[in-house]
């Protein structure tokens, strides 16, 4: 008897889940979309899925997954090689989109985006993001290039330039700010035991940020059909500006052997006078307790006043086009690149907008720097090359700035770019 | 019946891990070698064999082995005759050289590229102290493959030195003892007895550790990206940024075929070196 009695309540029990699942299944027709980002836009897109979760509450969820910045590219690689649907929306760095679209890693999104929606970028961000007159990406944020410097270095060691007066249209030169810093190091750093460098850009040896020094004398990244290196990046402004870098490194001005991803901490560390670095930066001197630095414009070279640039471009998400969940996928991008997730992302994450309605007035109190990125925006951002090849690009010029960093002869080490891009560059013929 | 077919039973799971896990994945990256863009082509070799990137690999793919493939060999050689002995407290030493071959090979180049930093590095500081001035190591071009040598040497010999220990511990003392009546030396018990008697752990280790260091990847990767000036671009780390930077699957797949093709020559090399080894004995 007990037996039979146990039988029954467990059917009993089964029943009622069965029914209590199918009924659940059939009361929700949530579509879940899977999004794969940078660990580095976490904080800002963290904040936007969560907004978005929340407005899309019954019909849509967005489950995040976030990767080193390294392996962002790799995974990337590896899933949509193999046609990969595991994720409907990802992370697209904005000069990769030409290499993505060739490889028919993104959708277009031109189909489902209204002119109007476009026309809401900031015109550098809807460059980034078209490739052939299709819309591959869309803008999360844009970056920008700004000067930081510490206040406390330079108080010490009794520098009273004035930097907070420097504007858009009064910049201090490189060569000024090169003499300044080689000052100050002489008073905090006399022997080179502390070892203070004077100025280092926050990615260095990525084409991201060192380019900025090759466009300062007018060179370009790439020819106009997004392969032609040759005479470009072998030209007399890259070697100019190559052979300048390498002097202020043999000089002890710029740093040596400090990777990309560590300068903010030797900045933080007072370790670096001058650091040139994106308007991320700020908030994550705020997260480590940083507040002896200040910011202004960056330099220009003396005679290419007109010639100085600023890296630009940021992350922009793009659709899979294996993804079978299109229509959740498009509301997604629209509310994190458009509409209010794009809000909540900009105030959560220090990047610059990639929309033009939000350089508002609040937003330029709260962060300030943005001034300055809104007027580089507007007058000196430079997009990267933009090329099918860009990983190939990327790779070549960030060891060419690498090689000479660590001693190469510039010319040398330009051609030898040259050569090994031509080469690459026959993969796309 | 069943005994005929009974052993091919019993080894076709075996077999069949084999085939999926090793031969298939062989076939279809030096297949993928040959297709561009859906179509069958030899493109990709005719790029590859006119870049002067793949053949810089290469060449420093084989500087590199050509070195440590010895060295390795030989350290593991002398550490194996060192604790081969009976003497108070060998375990203690045995562990010890044994030590690096448990730390990860991530976790390995880290670390040597924190104490080969050029600007803080513990190497740097030990060499200031009696003079020296700062060396570049990962950052000089001169010196960066050397590190690496001596990185992997530093990781590798413990292990390679423990299948040696397996095949000295094989040898019959009385010969030793023998030997010793007869007046041999050190040396020439060492060449003329042990050496040719462990000949069969030599070639398993002269096999297994020209296959590990062909295909060493980790230190490039980590530690210098290839650089300084490609002076530390493996032909394996090649593969990877043509794989999984570059997305050029069939680019990888070519160098991965001629790197097979590669390590597959150096061992037929060394099998036929040491089986006329054995014919002469």
């Amino acid at each position: 008897m007990p037996m039979r009695k146990f039988l029954s309540l467990l059917l009993a029990v089964m029943m009622l889940a069965t029914l209590t699942g199918a009924l659940a299944q059939s009361g929700g027709d949530v579509v879940t979309i899977k999004l794969m980002m940078s660990q580095t836009q976490e904080p800002g897109v963290s904040a936007a899925v969560a907004a978005f979760n929340e407005a899309y509450k019954g019909k849509y969820v967005c489950e995040a997954d976030y990767l080193a910045f390294d392996n962002v590219f790799e995974t990337l690689e590896i899933l949509m090689s193999s046609k990969s649907s595991e994720y409907d929306v990802f992370a697209a760095d904005g000069p990769n989109i030409a290499a993505y679209a060739t490889r028919g890693y993104l959708a277009p999104l031109t189909g489902h985006f209204t002119p109007e929606e476009v026309a809401l970028f900031t015109p550098p961000m809807q460059d980034e993001c078209v490739y052939k007159g299709e819309l591959y990406g869309s803008a999360m944020g844009d970056s920008s290039l700004v000067m930081y410097y510490n206040t406390k270095l330079l108080e010490e060691a009794g520098v009273t330039y004035d930097f907070q007066a420097l504007t858009g249209e009064n910049r201090i030169s490189w060569e000024e700010l090169v003499k300044i810093a080689k000052e100050a190091q002489a008073k905090l750093d006399p022997d080179g035991s502390k070892g203070i460098a004077g100025i280092e850009f926050q990615q260095v040896g990525r084409t991201y940020h060192m380019n900025v020094l090759a466009n300062d004398l007018g060179g370009k990244n790439i020819g106009e059909d997004g392969f032609a290196v040759d005479g470009i990046l072998n030209g007399p402004e890259w070697i100019q500006a190559l052979t300048w870098y390498q002097q202020q490194v043999e000089d002890g001005v710029f740093t040596k052997g400090i990777p990309a991803n560590e300068t903010s901490s030797y900045f933080m560390a007072d370790k670096i006078i001058f650091y040139l670095g994106t308007t991320a930066m700020p908030g994550n001197f705020d997260r480590n307790g940083m507040t002896h630095y200040a910011y202004t414009y960056v330099p220009y070279f003396e005679g290419h006043e007109e010639d100085v640039t600023t890296s630009c471009g940021s992350w922009t998400v793009g659709m899979n086009p294996y993804s079978d969940k299109v229509e959740a996928a498009v509301a997604f991008i629209k509310y994190l690149t458009l509409y209010d997730g794009a809000d909540v992302y900009i105030n959560a994450s220090g990047m610059v907008p990639a929309l033009t309605r939000q350089f508002t007035e609040e937003l330029m109190t709260a962060k300030p720097y943005l001034r300055i990125a809104q007027y580089e925006g507007a007058n000196t951002a430079l997009v990267r090359a933009v090329t099918p090849g860009f990983n190939e690009y990327a790779t070549a010029v960030n060891a060419l700035w690498e090689n000479v960093r660590n001693g190469s002869d510039p010319v040398k080490a330009a051609d030898n770019c040259v050569d090994e891009l031509k080469t690459a560059f026959l993969e796309y013929e | 019946m069943l005994l005929k077919i009974a052993p091919y039973l019993l080894i076709s799971p075996a077999l069949v891990f084999i085939l999926v896990f090793k031969i298939y994945p062989i076939i279809s990256v030096v297949a993928g070698s040959f297709i561009r863009r859906g179509e069958l082509s030899v493109r990709t070799y005719e790029i590859l064999f006119g870049d002067r990137v793949f053949w810089n690999a290469f060449l420093t793919t084989l500087k590199m082995n050509a070195v440590m493939i010895p060295l390795q060999i030989v350290i593991s050689l002398i550490l194996a005759l060192l604790i081969n002995n009976t003497i108070k407290g060998v375990g203690v030493f045995r562990s010890i050289y044994y030590l690096p071959v448990t730390m990860a090979i991530s976790v390995a180049s880290v670390t040597w590229g924190l104490m080969m930093n050029v600007n803080n590095g513990v190497f740097n500081s030990l060499l200031s102290l009696i003079g020296v001035p700062r060396q570049g190591f990962f950052t000089d071009p001169n010196q960066a493959l050397w590190c690496i040598v001596l990185m992997a040497t530093w990781k590798g010999c413990g292990y390679w030195m423990m299948y040696l220990l397996a095949g000295l511990k094989g040898v019959d003392t009385a010969i030793y003892e023998s030997a010793k009546i007869d007046g041999a030396g050190y040396f020439t018990v060492l060449f003329k007895i042990t050496l040719p008697l462990i000949r069969h752990a030599m070639l398993f280790v002269l096999v297994a550790n020209t296959s590990a260091n062909m295909l060493l990847f980790a230190p490039s990767k980590l530690i210098t990206e290839g650089g300084p000036q490609n002076s530390t671009n493996v032909l394996m780390y090649e593969v990877y940024k043509s794989a999984f930077r570059n997305g050029n699957m069939s680019r990888a797949g070519a160098i991965t075929a001629i790197l097979l093709l590669l390590i597959v020559l150096m061992v037929y090399l060394q099998f036929k070196l040491m089986n006329r080894g054995e014919e002469d004995a």
